[in-house]
Order: C-alpha cells, then sequence, then structure tokens
C-alpha cells in the first residue's frame, strides 16, 4: 500500500481531540482500540472495533474511520461505498488524510477520475508527508487519464453499478455511474452520458 | 496459495476458544455479534471470525457465537486442506488432491473445492460424480464459466452434442476461456445423439483392377473415380449406451465401369466405458455391388475393448471381428466362408495431441475352396499429427504376410504373398463441420506366383462433412 503504519499516528491523535469526546460513551473505547489496532497495521481488528462504535452510537467519525480501515484492508470495493455513507453521515469529517485513503481506494477499485478528484480535492490542505504521498500517486494516474477514454470502460462500469443497484447497494452504484458520467463528459462522442446520468439519478432516489 | 504457516496460524486464530474477558458483557457480545454477522454476510470472512471471537470472549454462553466459531474453525480446516490440494494439483497429481478436496467438502462445503472436486474426478474419468460438484460449482457466478466449460467437457466426452454445445457456449463468456471454449464448440457441433456424415471425393488410381505385372512398378489400368458417401449414427444416450448406425457409399469409376463399386452397411451395437477402459460390441450387416451387379453379402459380429493407463496415458486396444460371407456371382462362389481378423494395437498420446499407434493385426478367412483359404498377419503403424489448430497429418502403414492353405491349381504352386501399403492425408477444419481433405496412398504385393505381383498408388482429395444433433 501507499502509506506507511507510522503517519497513521494522525488517526489515533484524531481521536485523541476533542472530537472522540463527543461520541457516545459506550462506543469511546472501541474507537480507541480501533484507532490502536489500525496503528498496529492489523485492520481486520480495527474494522471489527470501528464497526462496534459505529452500532454504538460513535457517528460520523466512525463511518470515516471504518472506510478508511476498509481501504488500508485492501477491500476497495466496501471502502468506496463506506466513503460515500461517510460523506452523507459526516460531511465536514473529512481531512486530508481520509481523503487521500478514499483515493486509494478509488485508485485500488479502478476508479481513476474519482481518485484524481479525490487528491485535486487534498490541494495545499496536506502537510508535507500526504503532499508526496499525493504527488507519487497522482503521477501514476496522469498518464492513465490522456486521450479519450474507451467506450467499453464506460459500459463496464455501467454493468458494474448495475449490478451494485441489483445488490441493494446504491451509494456504490452511484460511485460507479459518477465515474461513468464523468469518463462520458471526456469522450467527444459522450458515449452512454444519458445512461449514465439517468442511472446515477435513478440511483440516488433509491432508498 | 497461502503458505503453510500462514494457513496454521489462522486455524490456531479460529479453532481455539478464546480466554474470556473479565467479567462477562452480553451486551457488548451483541455488538460484536452484529457486526460478525454482517461481515460475514458480505464474505469478509477473516473480519467476521474476528468479530465471533471478540463476541464469545465477552459472552462465553453466547451459543450463536459458539456455533459461529465452530462453523468458521471448518470453513478454516476446509480452506487449508483446499490449499494443500491446490498444490496437488499444480503438480499434476489430481489424485492426491482429491483425498483432500473430499475431506474439505465433509468439513464445509465451498464452490471453489466443489469446482476443483469436479475438475479432478473429470480427469479420474469418473464423469457422473464429476457433473454432480460442476453443477453445484456453476451456480456461483465467479465459477460459473470454469463450471460450464469442464460441464461441456463432459457432455462431449459423453457425445451428448447440444448439451456441450450449451455449455461451452456458456463458457465463452468467460474472457479467459473464449479461445479454448469456441474452439470445442467447434468440435461439439460434430458430436450428439445423431450424426450425420457424408464425403465427395474425387480421385486417381493408377492400377484399379490390380492387374498382376513383373515388376514392382504399377502396370494394370489407370482411372479417375469419384466418391460419394454418407453415414448416419444414431446413440440415444451418447457415448454410453446402445447405438445403430447405416452407411452407404458410392465409386464410379471414369473409364472402366466395370470397377464401379457400391456398399451399404448398417450396424447395432453397444459401447460402454470412458476414461480408463472402453468397450464396443456390433453385429454389421453389409452388401456390396461390384461392376454394377451384386457381388458380396456378409454378416458377423465385431467386438473391441481398450484400456488405457490413466487419462492421455498410454493405451491398448484389442479388436475383433468375423464376417460370414456370400459371393454372389457364381464365379466367386468359392470365395465364400468365415473371414475373421483381430488385431492388438498399442498407442501413445504426446504432446500436442499427438498420437501414435502400433500393433499386430492376424487375418483367418476360411472360403468354401482351400486354396482361397489363407492366414494373414503383420505390423501396422498409424500417426495423427496435428499440424496447426485446425489442420492435422494422418498417415498409416502396414505389412502383411499371407499364406494360402493349398497349392493354387491354376498356377500349380502355393501361393504366398507379402504386400505393403500405406497412406499419407493431411486434412483442414473448415467451419461448420466440414473437413477438406488429401491423400496419397499406395501399395505392393509381392506373391510366390509371379504374375499375381502387383502395385497401385493413387491420390484423392475431397470433403466430409460430420454434424451432430441432440
Amino acid at each position: 500500500m501507499l502509506l506507511k503504519p507510522s503517519a497513521l499516528l494522525l488517526l489515533a491523535l484524531a481521536l485523541a481531540d476533542g472530537d472522540a469526546h463527543a461520541t457516545a460513551p459506550a462506543a469511546e473505547p472501541h474507537l480507541l482500540a480501533g484507532a490502536r489496532l489500525f496503528r498496529q497495521g492489523d485492520f481486520k481488528a480495527a474494522l471489527v472495533e470501528f464497526e462496534v462504535a459505529r452500532g454504538l452510537g460513535a457517528g460520523g467519525e466512525a463511518s470515516w474511520y471504518l472506510a478508511a480501515t476498509l481501504s488500508r484492508a485492501g477491500r476497495a470495493v466496501d471502502a468506496l461505498e463506506a466513503f460515500a455513507r461517510a460523506r452523507q453521515e459526516a460531511p465536514d469529517g473529512a481531512d486530508p488524510l481520509l481523503e487521500y485513503y478514499e483515493a486509494v481506494a478509488c485508485h485500488d477499485a479502478q476508479l481513476l477520475l474519482c481518485a484524481q478528484t479525490r487528491l485535486a480535492g487534498i490541494g495545499e490542505r496536506a502537510g508535507p508527508r500526504i503532499a508526496e504521498l499525493v504527488e507519487r500517486i497522482s503521477a501514476e494516474i496522469r498518464p492513465l487519464l490522456e486521450g479519450e477514454p474507451p467506450a467499453s470502460a464506460i459500459d463496464a462500469l455501467l454493468v458494474r453499478g448495475d449490478a451494485a443497484a441489483r445488490a441493494h447497494r446504491p451509494l456504490l452504484a452511484q460511485v460507479y455511474f459518477e465515474e461513468a458520467r464523468a469518463l462520458s463528459a471526456r469522450r467527444q462522442d459522450g458515449h452512454r452520458a444519458g445512461e449514465a446520468t439517468a442511472r446515477l439519478g435513478a440511483a440516488g432516489t433509491t432508498p | 496459495v497461502i503458505a503453510p504457516a500462514l494457513l496454521g496460524a489462522l486455524l490456531a486464530a479460529v479453532c481455539e476458544v478464546p480466554a474470556p474477558h473479565e467479567p462477562a458483557d452480553p451486551q457488548r457480545a451483541l455488538a460484536y455479534l452484529e457486526v460478525a454477522q454482517r461481515e460475514e454476510a458480505s464474505g469478509a470472512g477473516q473480519a467476521a471470525a474476528t468479530a465471533y471471537l471478540e463476541a464469545l470472549r465477552w459472552d462465553p454462553r453466547n451459543q450463536k457465537a459458539h456455533s459461529a466459531q465452530r462453523r468458521l474453525c471448518a470453513r478454516a480446516e476446509a480452506d487449508a486442506l483446499l490449499e494443500q490440494a491446490i498444490e496437488k494439483i499444480g503438480a499434476d497429481d489430481c489424485p492426491a488432491a482429491l483425498g483432500l478436496l473430499t475431506a474439505a467438502r465433509h468439513r464445509a462445503p465451498s464452490p471453489e473445492a466443489g469446482l476443483l472436486e469436479g475438475v479432478c474426478l473429470y480427469e479420474a474419468g469418473d464423469d457422473e460424480q464429476a457433473r454432480a460438484q460442476l453443477l453445484a460449482a456453476a451456480q456461483d457466478p465467479r465459477l460459473a464459466g470454469p463450471a460450464q466449460f469442464y460441464l461441456g467437457l463432459i457432455a462431449l466426452r459423453q457425445g451428448l452434442g447440444s448439451d456441450a454445445r450449451s455449455r461451452f457456449e456458456a463458457a465463452a463468456a468467460d474472457p479467459s476461456l473464449r479461445p479454448a471454449a469456441r474452439s470445442l464448440l467447434t468440435l461439439s457441433r460434430r458430436s450428439g445423439r445423431w450424426i450425420v456424415g457424408a464425403e465427395l471425393g474425387l480421385g486417381w488410381d493408377s492400377n484399379v483392377d490390380l492387374a498382376g505385372a513383373p515388376t514392382p512398378l504399377p502396370a494394370g489400368s489407370a482411372d479417375a473415380a469419384g466418391t460419394v458417401a454418407g453415414s448416419v449414427l444414431w446413440r440415444p444416450l451418447g457415448t454410453d449406451g446402445p447405438y445403430a448406425q447405416g452407411r452407404a457409399s458410392y465409386r464410379r469409376q471414369a473409364q472402366l465401369p466395370d470397377w464401379d463399386l457400391g456398399a451399404a452397411a448398417a450396424s447395432a451395437g453397444w459401447q460402454h466405458g470412458g476414461g480408463v477402459g472402453r468397450a464396443w460390441a456390433e453385429y454389421a450387416l453389409e452388401t456390396v455391388a461390384f461392376g454394377g451387379r451384386p457381388h458380396l453379402n456378409s454378416h458377423g459380429p465385431s467386438a473391441q475393448l481398450q484400456l488405457a493407463a490413466g487419462p492421455g496415458g498410454p493405451s491398448l486396444t484389442a479388436a475383433w471381428h468375423g464376417r460370414f460371407e456370400t459371393f454372389v456371382q457364381p464365379t466367386f462362389h468359392d470365395w465364400s466362408g468365415f473371414r475373421q481378423s483381430g488385431a492388438l494395437h498399442a498407442g501413445w498420446l504426446f504432446t500436442r495431441g499427438a498420437l501414435a499407434e502400433v500393433g499386430w493385426q492376424l487375418t483367418r478367412d476360411l472360403a468354401r475352396a482351400a486354396e482361397l483359404s489363407f492366414l494373414e498377419h503383420g505390423p501396422a503403424l498409424r500417426l495423427f499429427v496435428p499440424l496447426t489448430k485446425h489442420s492435422r497429418l494422418v498417415g498409416q502403414a502396414g505389412a502383411r504376410a499371407r499364406h494360402h492353405d493349398r497349392l493354387d491349381p491354376d498356377f500349380g504352386r502355393l501361393r504366398e504373398e507379402l504386400s505393403l501399403e500405406g497412406s499419407l492425408a493431411t486434412e483442414w477444419e473448415a467451419q461448420d463441420g466440414w473437413t477438406w481433405f488429401l491423400q496419397v496412398d499406395g501399395g505392393q504385393v509381392r506373391s510366390s506366383i509371379a504374375e499375381l505381383s502387383h502395385g497401385r498408388f493413387g491420390a484423392s482429395a475431397g470433403l466430409r462433412l460430420a454434424r451432430g444433433f441432440w
């Protein structure tokens, strides 16, 4: 992966400040345990603790940590869905590190425009270490996005989106349809742009 | 493949009952249980195991957590066996893998283990057990492609053409299997419960009437000929069960109508086995017309047994057939009698599908006239060499020594002959079951009666069709 565990101290620090005290008391030990396990690189155990914390009312911040943990655990698709949920539950909960993990999840799920957008959003807010990681992954993506995207990539994204919608994962479906729409916009013929937009709208209204 | 040490650690982590937290907290256990069930439902087995174990630590009396831990332990043990089986398969040791896969299935069935078990059962020739495992694996969308591919191979092996075609069409949806599936789809179009064949050919023969000559070179009547042939095979249960077939052919000479040849035959029999052992038995009727007149009627049984030392291994084939022959024209009455022949062949399959067979054949003809009765035997060689994906070389050669029972009264000498013959053909598969062929062949007979020595060579080309239905 692209980030060493030592950089994840930021997560534990974030949990140790005032934000953590805003969570439900029963959830707090699980948030702390999740952060500790995350720092130790035990992402599966960290994931469980963040999920328990979320179940005990930890709120939006646990959703962000959960999403970051899924990204680090190599479950990119689950991470994309979890980040989308975190953005719904706590729109202001993101920080450069979490957005970086979201970009990594996009990248690992082969959603390169999604990754590029997230990385661009980090901008000047990142510290030197994160900025270096952002630049590394940006440099990897940049040549892959040159030229017109193939129509088959858009077709495949619509298929993946449809599959996610059928599996009752509307947030994940939206991520795929959004990527499909963005790729369509980069083609002169706007391949299936209307379909992508329509499905994005439909997925957005699905409970 | 997961390293054995890591598998051991996973097994220990999941299968050992964890030390409980003090004091117990059933409410907290429920929170872990909820997460565990969600993770398990999403297919994240390791995260689920972590959560179940944590639930168990907070509430050692929680039955749901206990049950899940036992289930996950069985799953982990099955996964460990599966990994070992994959190693065995990688080392071309499917028999050893089969035991591991069966044990894995008994601990915790999984589509992956079922697929591999089906593949190894197919390799072992156990088609029915393989089919059951592969059908179950095909229900998993991730494994449907390879499962359908192997189901297609089983159907093809069993001569169930339409089933094979639908399986290969389904397997072709998987990009990694598409080239192989399409190739086998072409092959499966020639297979089925009904197989219809046809052939159209043009040829030339240097010595149609097998005229004797004092030199090894042919000196008879050369002529060109056109051939048309058709056949139909019905095997209602595929390659394992009863069958009936009929065939007819007609060769028309361009200049020598007395040598026109027509034949029609019908047979019915039973075939059984597959993989390492296979047997056929049939009874056939045949009638031959020569020069536009009835010439020979015959009937008789045939049997064949083939044994192979494992799939793709060396094989041994023993064949026998007997014919009660009745020559219709009075001139040839004395040739009538009982003719039987046997052959023993050993076959080897080489890389890229090349096949070589060597054997010995023996014929005993008991004609009505003893001077026409003979014993004939000699070696035979057959080669089948794929040239490209759609073409092959087929060659055969044989030598036979023939000893007649009595002196030939016309020549006053005992007739003894040595014959050599061979043919070489190339075949090109076109689409939809059509195959082009080009063949050269020849032979030489040296007889103790010089006037009967003769030789010939010929060439032919044409088109064959084989099409399977149902």
